[in-house]
């Protein structure tokens, strides 16, 4: 009967474990071996690790390094804080709030390539909204250039993917919040607690699994994250805001020089690989 | 006093949630606005919010002037047969995920949990020389496979919550009067997860529905291409035609939001249960 039982679960996991294997396996495989070989007009040659010691002095790898860690760090602290923000003025059923999430779900649901394309012709200096908007109210005396400095094209990269990441942010803190229980509150209420100290003492501690997991996946999610880069600045100007998700795609099918595209890719999946450990570690081990 | 302050409390806090509403709306009154103007007025400096003649014959034009059938069409049988197999695959394995110890069981759920946090762009590589040699490049069959790929294991961990949500006793109870474990999971299980099995299936409709980058690569002919790349078409030696792109943006947008909408209440759900827990 037990084994039965077993060889029935192996059936069941099969196909997805083939699936996985054909489609993620194989490829990672196959990455690290283009890894070591360089991609020329002549073809393909066998360079071992020449390609990572390439690395070492690549100027432009340092620079998309460095960007790749300023967007996902910008892309985290914005989402989270004010995603949590976001939940805390949401967490009361009222009609406006009801009314409030589901336009949430609105940015939510939208493409990314589609919100990537809004943002940019809202961004665009001269015949943009958000100039226009600024200028009807009097906050600005003349147009604003958005997007043509890195300053501002990389700002504005990160507002339209904070636009679309926040609503997920958001209610994953909306339930975490409804699961803590009112007791609580009430408790602290009673003894004369403000509610700068119910937030500290109750909100933010029983909060704290969720926000740490949110925490990982948004990081995940902010590297990972390509079409805002790609159809908003395209990395430029002269690679500023090239991350590195979108400097693999640029080697790989701007140069068609997949020995160093790859190469690229194992190192962003061993970043992956770390904080998908460290998120098997935190949350899911025990429950198997 | 008390009275004034708790005013202000609550001006202030319908004020925050009004600005919230405001920024999520923008983008698409822009897009909306943009959609129905003039090329004149698209180009004018600066940007009208209100269109001042508004051109509903623009949501016409898209249709005639580039294959945007062809192109929703295409995004429809990628996303759906994607969404098939992957509910049809997925379902089983997060069943047995939930419900059955086996060894290895670990093993396969930090391999759905890691596979899920990959970026295509790390596989994109493979995935197209593969393909280009077995000349699949522009076929239905390539874009479905990977779009499956990419949505199976966030569906796994979705049904996984899923089906841990339902009471175990009644299963097996079921099995107490004869019926046998898969008997169980057709039955019992999976009739009362469907809900469940709708909101996963939507959830990877629409993530295939908004998949890009490999459509980027493996169809470069423009009748393979999904509504997504389609959007490309608009721009032309440079010049971008706004208001034919903000409406084909609008027409892609509209399924989606729908979609969503529809499981609204237990997406967040089944996404923690994915994503979180």
């Amino acid at each position: 009967m037990e084994r039965r039982l077993r060889i029935l679960a192996y059936l069941m996991i099969a196909p997805v474990t083939f699936w996985l294997l054909l489609f993620f396996g194989f490829p990672i495989f196959e990455t690290f071996r283009n890894s070591l070989y360089k991609t020329s007009f002549l073809g393909e040659r066998f360079v071992g690790l020449g390609n990572y010691t390439n690395l070492l002095d690549d100027d432009l790898f340092r620079l998309v390094l460095g960007n790749t860690l300023s967007w996902t760090v910008a892309n985290v602290t914005l989402n989270i804080i004010l995603g949590l923000g976001v939940a805390l003025l949401l967490s009361r059923s009222t009609l406006f709030s009801e009314f409030a999430r589901a336009t949430l779900i609105l940015a939510w649901a939208t493409p990314f390539v589609v919100a990537g394309i809004a943002w940019k012709w809202i961004f665009n200096s001269e015949y943009g909204q958000l100039n226009s908007l600024l200028l009807s109210l009097r906050l600005i005396g003349e147009p604003v250039q958005w997007l043509t400095n890195a300053q501002s094209a990389f700002t504005g990269a990160l507002i339209a993917r904070f636009w679309s990441a926040f609503p997920f942010t958001a209610f994953a803190f909306l339930s975490g919040l409804q699961s803590i229980p009112l007791e609580f509150y009430e408790a602290a209420l009673v003894d004369g607690a403000t509610p700068w100290q119910r937030f500290r003492l109750i909100t933010l501690p029983l909060l704290r699994p969720v926000m740490t997991a949110v925490l990982l996946i948004s990081v995940i999610w902010s590297f990972n994250s390509f079409a805002f880069i790609y159809v908003m600045t395209g990395g430029g100007p002269a690679n500023k805001t090239q991350i590195m998700v979108t400097e693999i795609f640029r080697r790989g099918f701007g140069y068609f020089n997949f020995g160093d595209a790859s190469t690229l890719a194992v190192v962003a999946f061993i970043f992956l690989m770390i904080v998908s450990l460290l998120q098997w570690k935190l949350f899911y081990q025990e429950e198997i | 006093m008390p009275r004034f302050s708790r005013l202000l409390t609550q001006g202030l806090w319908s004020l925050g949630i009004l600005g919230i509403v405001l920024f999520t709306l923008f983008p698409f009154w822009v897009v909306l606005s943009t959609s129905l103007k003039t090329p004149g007025e698209v180009f004018r400096s600066p940007a009208t919010l209100i269109p001042e003649t508004v051109v509903w014959e623009n949501y016409i034009e898209i249709f005639i002037q580039i294959p945007l059938v062809r192109h929703l069409l295409n995004t429809i049988i990628i996303a759906g047969a994607a969404t098939i197999i992957n509910i049809a695959i997925a379902a089983p394995a997060a069943y047995a995920m939930a419900r059955i110890n086996f060894k290895g069981k670990s093993m396969f759920s930090l391999g759905t949990l890691v596979t899920q946090m990959f970026s295509p762009v790390i596989i994109l590589i493979p995935v197209f020389k593969v393909i280009k040699e077995l000349q699949l490049l522009d076929t239905y069959f390539a874009l479905i496979l990977a779009n499956t790929a990419m949505t199976i294991p966030f569906s796994v961990w979705m049904l996984v919550g899923f089906f841990r949500s339902i009471p175990l006793e009644l299963e097996e109870a079921a099995m107490i009067d004869g019926l046998s474990r898969l008997g169980a999971m057709l039955k019992i299980a999976l009739p009362l997860t469907m809900p469940g099995l709708v909101t996963t299936a939507i959830y990877s409709f629409v993530t295939a529905w908004n998949e890009f980058i490999f459509a980027l690569v493996l169809a470069p002919n423009r009748y393979m291409q999904p509504v997504t790349i389609a959007l490309y078409s608009w721009e032309k030696n440079n010049v971008v035609e706004w208001q034919y792109l903000m409406a084909t943006a609008a027409v892609a947008t509209v399924p989606t939001v729908l979609l969503f909408m529809l499981v609204r209440k237990r997406l967040t759900a089944g996404l923690m249960a994915g994503a979180i827990k």
